[in-house]
């Protein structure tokens, strides 16, 4: 604000100027924007709300939450959303073990071993893995890594787990290497040259000083590739399959949250029956599941952030 | 210097025949446009949705009515049987597709939306589709299965979790099972017929709303059974193995012959188009209503779907033409007097 008005001053040298009319119309235009944005999050919580509410008029919320059959359009009826939230965790925590490992080694190449040219060049080679549309990888997963995983393990399922975990896994590796070279790139030389004069080797000031001091920004930029692995849709739709179940053998089909909106979405289900309905209450799980994570990260960032000079 | 007015010349010309081209091609396009297909003294709009299933059917119905009837429009949209009866009940359409009856007795259903809302329909049987049950090609020992075997894989609570538990001898290999979801008039038509009851059904199958998902379990694993509209093992016979269905008279597997003749028992379904009775009034819709069942023209018979001396209608034929099959002739004089009687009803 203090910015702006100073601004404002050395721009029109006094009130009433066309700039400062100008400029106030720049803000409307901009407050507008930021407007709309809000407004459309509220109503999208809006609208699931009202109808997880209508769900949860015929269906007790304990049930939803503990329940370990989900079938709510195939009979016997039954609601509990656990097999859901145990596919879509399966999915994440299989991703994570891919994308943290290689996305923060990734990171640390890049920031602390690659010279500058190499950098430029890698960090945008890699951003395009992300650009890749996910149905693209759905059908990678499908065509591609299941027949692989069948060669090695033949009872692999046409539609498993571990296929749709490894692709959301290799789509989320961008999020995890570049949001935290730049964590990583954003530590001041100072403390790597100290380590340095007290003999320690790159290894050890790479992993001894540079990633402590970016934890924060590291572990936050796991968390945001975490919640898009929660949300990643048509990978885990291709690839993942349609069978809700708890199950602990990996190479099995499951159903994540986001497949069965999908299914129940495409399908032919009346607008107003409980199959239906409990696309909003399924929604409303995954995002308030998502807005945790970010709350998370925001948190991390906070408490850990490292301030410098 | 003298070079350069001929070369200027030369594009010139052919830039002119360039414009001159575009300027035909655009004027032909527009012609096409305006005059497509005949006029006929009918006019009007008539909207057309319902199953996804009977979409194409009776699109290409349609189609080949305006081509006859340039100025009425048909709008056909594909939501769905359920959808698209709680809009034909609400009153937005005129002529709905169903891969099933109405739901109508006596709950709250669809027929009771149309009740309260005063719109009475007449229900004609217009395809035949069949449903297949398939399995991966290098299964080799299921190529038949009876009714009551299929009964036991997918009831409620089935207790069949390997092919051996099947019939003794098969691989004791677990059976992957593949189906259609719940809200398609597939699901409904198949618990019904094999499992004696809609919805009667495991649920630890996988379900889905495409039935190319459903191709694509069965064909990735050898232990797959699953099934779906006939039409798509046709489509992938390649990476599919039929299993024929005995009903008591023996093995038997969906073909044009045995669908059509009524062999292929219990999994030969009707699909279904309704059309309002309020709608009929109009002479449009009327006569889109009649030209289902009148023979087809001289324009259509080249095709190789009709065999030599038969001679088709419009329905039997664009049935056939989706991929789907012809409701037998015998029927076709049914459906006309049903048709003629909602007719009556509301012209006279």
């Amino acid at each position: 604000m203090s910015q702006a008005d100073t601004t404002t001053a050395i721009t029109t040298g006094g009130p009433g100027g066309i700039d400062d009319r100008k400029n106030a119309a720049i803000r409307y235009v901009f407050f507008s924007c930021a407007f709309v944005t809000v407004l459309t999050t509220l109503g999208i919580i809006l609208v699931l709300v009202q109808g997880s509410l209508e769900f949860f008029q015929h269906v007790s919320i304990v049930e939803y939450l503990t329940g370990t059959e989900w079938s709510p359009v195939i009979r016997p009826h039954s609601y509990g959303v656990l097999p859901l939230i145990w596919g879509t965790l399966v999915v994440t925590v299989g991703s994570a073990l891919v994308a943290i490992p290689v996305g923060t080694a990734t990171a640390i190449y890049l920031s602390e071993y690659a010279s500058p040219r190499f950098r430029k060049i890698v960090k945008p080679t890699l951003e395009i893995l992300a650009g890749i549309p996910t149905i693209v990888y759905g059908f990678f997963a499908l065509s591609f890594i299941t027949p692989l995983l069948q060669q090695l393990f033949p009872r692999t399922g046409t539609f498993n787990a571990v296929a749709g975990a490894l692709v959301v896994g290799i789509m989320i590796i961008p999020m995890v290497s570049s949001l935290s070279e730049d964590a990583m790139s954003a530590v001041p030389d100072d403390l790597r040259n100290a380590a340095y004069g007290l003999g320690a080797t790159k290894f050890e000031v790479s992993t001894g000083v540079v990633v402590p001091a970016s934890l924060s920004g590291v572990i936050a930029s796991y968390i945001l590739a975490l919640s898009r692995a929660i949300g990643e849709t048509m990978a885990v739709t291709l690839a993942v399959g349609m069978h809700p179940q708890i199950s602990f053998d990996p190479l099995e089909p499951m159903q994540t949250m986001t497949a069965y909106m999908v299914q129940i979405g495409i399908s032919d289900v009346s607008i107003g029956s409980i199959g239906y309905q409990s696309l909003f209450a399924v929604g409303l799980t995954l995002f308030a599941m998502t807005l945790s994570m970010n709350l998370i990260s925001l948190w991390i960032k906070s408490r850990y952030r490292e301030e410098y000079q | 210097m003298p070079t350069e007015p001929i070369a200027d010349r030369a594009v010139d010309r052919s830039r002119r025949r360039v414009l001159l081209g575009a300027a035909g091609a655009t004027l032909a396009g527009l012609a096409g446009c305006i005059a497509r297909g005949y006029e006929s003294d009918l006019e009007g709009e008539i909207r057309m949705d319902g199953s996804n299933t009977v979409l194409p059917h009776g699109a290409v119905v349609s189609e080949e009515f305006q081509w006859r009837n340039n100025r009425v429009q048909i709008p056909v949209r594909g939501s769905g049987t359920g959808a698209g009866f709680q809009r034909f009940c609400d009153g937005e359409t005129h002529v709905q597709n169903a891969s099933r009856p109405i739901f109508d007795d006596g709950g709250e259903d669809e027929g009771a939306l149309c009740t309260a809302n005063g719109i009475e329909y007449v229900e004609l049987e217009t395809a035949l589709d069949g449903l297949a049950v398939f399995v991966h090609p290098d299964n080799d020992w299921c190529d038949c299965l009876t009714v009551d075997e299929l009964a036991r894989i997918w009831e409620t609570g089935s207790d069949v979790e390997r092919w051996s538990g099947v019939r003794e001898g098969w691989p004791d290999e677990e059976i992957e099972l593949y189906g259609r979801d719940p809200a398609s008039g597939t699901f409904d038509y198949f618990t019904e017929n094999i499992t004696g009851e809609v919805g009667n059904i495991r649920s630890d199958y996988s379900a889905s709303a495409d039935t190319n998902v459903i191709v694509r379990g069965v064909r990735g694993s050898q232990y797959a059974l699953g099934f779906g509209g006939a039409g798509y093992y046709y489509e992938n016979e390649d990476e599919l193995e039929l299993v024929g269905v005995d009903n008591g008279e023996g093995c038997i597997e969906p073909t044009k012959a045995t669908i059509e003749s009524g062999d292929y028992e219990p999994l030969t379904r009707p699909l279904y188009t309704y059309f309002r009775a309020d709608a009929l009034a109009r002479e449009e819709v009327r006569s889109f209503a009649r030209f289902y069942f009148e023979e087809i023209d001289g324009e259509a018979t080249e095709a190789d779907i009709v065999e030599p001396g038969e001679s088709l209608t419009w329905t039997q034929w664009a049935a056939r033409r989706v991929g789907y099959y012809a409701i037998p002739d015998d029927q076709i004089d049914d459906r006309r007097e049903t048709l003629a009687g909602a007719i009556a009803e509301v012209t006279e």
